[in-house]
């Protein structure tokens, strides 16, 4: 009998985590005296693919060797070789040979080295992806043009070489036109006739083109001709496509910007002028350029001597290396930004618009420019903070934006009346640039200049008195006077609606958001929280969306809801990832890693954190919000019990801390008390109590011994006091730590639930049960209201410990049956807990009689125990040990 | 390509392998070993490392091992067990090597893992939560105990083969009772590897 017999209800599972297919072909092996197998490369559904060498021709080939042995799939396939030999093509992968292994059909083809369609794509632009996937038609077309169909075109089947060309690979699937098919393909890109399993034409690739084209395009921006080509590419019935590949393949080349071959007749000569002179001279056409106006513009903004000023004004010499990070960085995104605005003048300029739209484009630019010219005075000044300049480049505006129709119509038109129009320009550039002072901390001189704008006679202009108000919440919100921008915040939103301005309004009510969150107004928050999401629909701008859609995640993630949190941070990064502002990537990543750590996903929140620590190490080397990261890595860390890699995360941070805060003093302290709590986890207690006694003082001193920050710090303590055997202090710190919170936030805040388990935990040291049994049924009260949380089952076992401390046995079992119930279920379980509660109900049971049942827990406890290598283990092990006797 | 992949194909193997070594025909002996089990021993390096490169070069180790070790082996075994043995062993040394060389890589394996539960999740229509959670333990199972699954359930080797299998490097050769004690632990943390299957899987 073997044990598969036997398993009963577990065989399915067992034979899968059992289950270790023998590879087809392992390194060494040479198939057909040519093809050296090196190693495998990729495997999908239908072979598994090897790079080898050709030993004859000594080059590197791929080879797809099928899975399955089929005397059809062999037979169709040398028809496939037939068709692909009489194809050559540069955006087709060459098939060099076709043969069999043992049964099995193999295709030995180039091996093109880099990456598939898929993976290029992520990082380019709307304009790198079309003129990918247009030549990779072209490869297409010429396949339809042999008389085959690939039935299977999608990103992972167009590999792009190292050298840039993208080619058609796979052709796995692909027959000769006239045979009818089986359904096969992969279902997101197939037509309609494909998943009805319906004789297939040159029109099912075509509708997968274009679905993969659109996927791989996303969220970028792109010509509205190209979208119109590419849906009635995927138009359901296929006699509404595109007759064959090779005119939507121009329309997707055409630029719109140029106009279609419409020469004026009067300018006939001049052209064929040019022509005799190029003729004779054999250089290139002398034309004149309208549109090259952009480059010299900027360069008078933006000239080596005024970047080497810039930098010189961030970073002294003799400036720490994270500080001159911080200035190359600032300098490189100018350079970056100012290119993009001279494209963005040339893309308004060329873009043949009606002279209204036209204007307002250049209006746009012209804003930008001077918030440009805002944005260099400030980092040129000395002595600026380089923590807060470095985001400034990465605030500035998209110049694309004023390229775009749509985004130039969200915006209110200026008044038709030429001298107001002027005024309300100059005062506009005049908001950037107090919002420019803002962002650089120069709060004064930003409040001063908003005063002088509310004085100006274009101050009454009703969309401008919006703008201003806007700008003076932003600066409030600054100062952190949440209370000041808040009622502002929302007259901004109703005179924003009321004069038409969208952006404005989406920002008013994201900003609305953000304040009440800080203000701990949660609920107040969730409405504004809609609003917001509401307005940002009609929205284009990227920057704006991706802005408040991660406001909307904090909102969602503060009030409980990851999983909301996590799909609105998913949206945030989909914006963040292609623009050039680092910060507000960077942003995200934390604000999703919030989200992860709400949804029980540790382990994922750790790695968001990595990345964002990891995008600002790319560009600095050392930054201050890597000690802020550092501190959230460790917390996770210490969640997931990876204890010398979280007391490692939060030294680094505290290194990170003192050498880049430049005299912060609350940034240094964060990261201390970040260290103690690690430290006490690891069982430093000597350094853990130095650590947090050092933050307790310096947190004293700096808010107060009656704030939110000095009640952490008390809670921190009374948690390592307890673990020091001090429990009397201990409870001590976690009272005065609940009474400081109730006061600072109000009652049923998770704070003070975990405050008073720290407190029951104390207590039951102490052998105080009863009052034990007071603070762990405050903790429920407060933690029952989060169910999926451990609050409620911590507190159920707390409250179990005291009552069996008093000998109430049916009582505590009640609570502890409850609480490895409610564990069970948590996605934020813990296996410690859960093997503590067993244990302790296998001692009732042993109590009570119960010795079977007492032993099964008992077991399972002493097995998670030996897993975790947790100190209990000894304990489980005497109470079998008691068991077995017991019987 | 011929692997064994019948118990007929195996014996046949076992015969021809034994005969080239009867001649001192190492390198004869040593292809047609790997040819006819490389692919099952590659198959379970892949299911245990779950990275094929690294699957690959400890691949190359144990090929190397069984052929330097071929002229003492002294067939206790069937030469299948004997090179499930060696390939264990080349396994374990990697895995202990590349954890004390670079434990950043290790520690993030477990988040590659949970990363790919996460995209099947979002392809609900493909997977069950079932799979997920199998996806979960798999990654969680210690490799000893992953090799106990494999090689008892998948491969259905017998408990004294598998004894032998985690017979200790380097130790002097195991009496028969020796043996039998080792399968009978074996087949007890098999049980207890249920148990906590069982439990984990909710069954």
């Amino acid at each position: 009998m073997h044990e598969t017999d036997d398993l009963g209800s577990l065989a399915g599972d067992l034979r899968a985590l059992a289950s270790a297919p023998a590879e087809l072909l392992v390194r060494g092996t040479v198939v057909d005296e040519q093809y050296a197998i090196e190693r495998v490369i990729g495997s999908g559904a239908m072979g598994v693919v090897y790079l080898a060498t050709d030993l004859r021709l000594e080059r590197n080939v791929a080879i797809k060797l099928a899975r399955e042995r089929s005397p059809i799939a062999l037979a169709r396939a040398s028809r496939e070789a037939v068709s692909l030999a009489r194809l050559s093509h540069p955006n087709v992968v060459v098939v060099h040979q076709v043969g069999a292994l043992d049964g099995r059909v193999y295709v030995a083809m180039e091996y093109v080295a880099g990456a598939t369609a898929r993976a290029w794509c992520e990082t380019r632009s709307a304009r790198e992806i079309l003129t990918l996937y247009a030549a990779v038609g072209d490869g297409l077309a010429a396949a339809h043009a042999a008389g085959l169909v690939h039935r299977d075109f999608k990103p992972d089947n167009v590999l792009v070489g190292d050298d840039g060309r993208g080619r058609v690979a796979d052709f796995g699937l692909a027959t000769s036109e006239s045979v009818t098919p089986d359904v096969a393909g992969t279902p997101a890109y197939m037509a309609p006739e494909q998943l009805r399993g319906e004789e297939l034409d040159a029109r099912a690739d075509q509708f997968a083109f274009c679905a993969a084209l659109l996927e791989a395009l996303g969220p970028r921006r792109f010509s509205r001709h190209v979208e119109i080509a590419l849906r009635r590419g995927m138009a359901p019935t296929r006699e509404a496509r595109w007759p064959a590949l090779p005119p939507l393949l121009a329309e997707l080349r055409r630029d719109p910007t140029r106009p279609r071959k419409v020469v004026a007749l009067g300018a006939a000569p001049v052209l064929a002028a040019v022509a005799v002179f190029t003729a004779t001279r054999g250089g290139p056409p002398p034309t004149v350029d309208r549109c090259a106006g952009g480059p010299p513009r900027m360069a008078a903004q933006w000239s080596r001597a005024e970047a080497d000023k810039v930098h010189a004004a961030i970073a002294p010499a003799g400036s720490p290396a994270w500080v001159t990070a911080v200035a190359d960085a600032a300098v490189l995104a100018t350079d970056g930004w100012t290119a993009r605005w001279s494209a963005g003048y040339r893309d308004v300029c060329e873009a043949g618009w009606t002279s209204a739209l036209h204007d307002r484009g250049m209006e746009c630019l012209a804003r930008d420019e001077h918030t440009l010219r805002a944005t260099l005075e400030s980092l040129a000044e000395p002595g600026g903070d380089p923590a807060k300049l470095d985001g400034l480049v990465g605030r500035l505006p998209r110049p694309e934006a004023c390229a775009d129709p749509l985004y130039l119509a969200a915006e209110v038109p200026p008044p038709t009346e030429p001298v107001l129009a002027r005024r309300v320009a100059e005062t506009q550039d005049e908001l950037a640039r107090a919002m420019v002072l803002a962002a650089a901390c120069k709060l004064e001189r930003a409040d001063e200049l908003l005063r002088t704008i509310e004085a100006r006679p274009a101050g009454e202009y009703a969309p401008l008195v919006a703008q201003i108000q806007f700008h003076r919440a932003w600066i409030s919100r600054w100062r952190d006077d949440n209370e000041h921008a808040l009622p502002l915040l929302e007259d901004t939103y109703y005179k924003a609606r009321t004069v038409g301005d969208r952006t404005l309004a989406a920002d008013a009510a994201a900003e609305a958001t953000l304040a009440l969150i800080d203000l701990s107004r949660d609920a107040d928050a969730e409405p504004w929280g809609r609003l917001a999401e509401v307005e940002i629909a009609t929205l284009t701008d990227p920057q704006t969306r991706s802005r408040i859609l991660r406001a909307l995640s904090v909102l969602a993630t503060t009030r409980g809801d990851p999983a909301r949190g996590l799909d609105l941070a998913d949206r945030a990064l989909e914006f963040n990832r292609p623009l050039a502002d680092l910060h507000g990537l960077e942003a995200t990543l934390q604000e999703r890693a919030q989200a992860y750590d709400g949804l029980g996903k540790s382990e994922l929140a750790l790695a968001d954190l990595d990345e964002a620590a990891a995008v600002l190490t790319r560009a600095y080397g050392e930054h201050p919000e890597i000690a802020l990261i550092e501190d959230q890595r460790s917390l996770l860390l210490l969640k997931l019990g990876r204890i010398p890699a979280a007391v490692a995360a939060a030294r680094h941070g505290l290194a990170v801390a003192e050498v880049t805060s430049g005299g912060d003093a609350a940034m240094v302290n964060h990261a201390v008390g970040g260290l103690g709590v690690a430290l006490s986890h690891a069982r430093e207690y000597p350094e853990a109590l130095a650590m947090i006694d050092r933050s307790l003082a310096m947190t004293s001193k700096l808010e107060g011994a009656h704030s939110y920050n000095v009640a952490s710090d008390l809670n921190n303590r009374c948690d390592l006091l307890a673990r020091m055997d001090r429990e009397a202090e201990a409870a001590d710190n976690c009272t005065e730590a609940i009474a400081i919170w109730t006061d600072v936030t109000g009652k049923d805040r998770a704070e003070i639930a975990s405050a008073e388990l720290n407190l029951a935990q104390a207590r039951i040291d102490l052998r105080q049960f009863p009052a034990a049994i007071i603070a762990s049924e405050r903790a429920l009260a407060i933690a029952g209201k989060q169910p999926d949380g451990p609050g409620a089952p911590l507190a159920l076992i707390a409250r179990a410990t005291a009552r069996l401390g008093l000998g109430k046995r049916s009582e505590g079992r009640g609570d502890l049956e409850k609480a490895i119930a409610l564990l069970d279920a948590s996605p934020a379980s813990n296996p410690a807990w859960v093997a503590g509660a067993r244990l302790q109900l296998a001692n009732v049971e042993l109590h009570e009689g119960h010795v079977v049942a007492g032993r099964t827990l008992a077991t399972a406890a002493r097995d998670a125990f030996e897993a975790i290598g947790d100190e209990r283990l000894d304990a489980a092990q005497k109470l079998i040990a008691q068991l077995e006797a017991t019987r | 390509m011929s692997d064994a992949t019948t118990a007929e194909d195996r014996a046949e193997l076992e015969r021809a392998v034994r005969a080239a070594c009867d001649t001192e025909a190492w390198q004869d002996a040593v292809t047609l070993a790997i040819r006819g089990y490389g692919p099952e021993l590659l198959g379970y390096l892949n299911a245990l490392l779950r990275d094929p490169a690294e699957a690959d070069d400890v691949f190359a180790t144990t090929c190397e091992n069984l052929w330097a070790g071929l002229p003492r082996f002294a067939w206790q075994s069937t030469f299948r067990t004997w090179a499930y043995t060696v390939t264990r062993n080349a396994c374990v040394s990697f895995v202990r090597g590349s954890r004390k060389r670079r434990s950043v890589p290790l520690s993030s394996a477990p988040i590659a893992a949970l990363a790919a539960g996460l995209r099947t999740q979002t392809a609900t229509f493909l997977r069950s939560e079932t799979k997920d959670k199998l996806a979960e333990i798999r990654a969680a199972l210690d490799p000893d105990d992953q090799t106990l699954l494999i090689l008892r359930i998948d491969r259905q080797l017998a408990w004294r083969e598998i004894a032998h299998v985690f017979e200790p490097e380097s130790a002097t050769p195991a009496t028969p009772t020796m043996l039998d004690g080792r399968a009978a632990a074996l087949r007890k943390r098999f049980e207890r590897l249920k148990a906590d299957l069982r439990e984990r899987l909710g069954r």
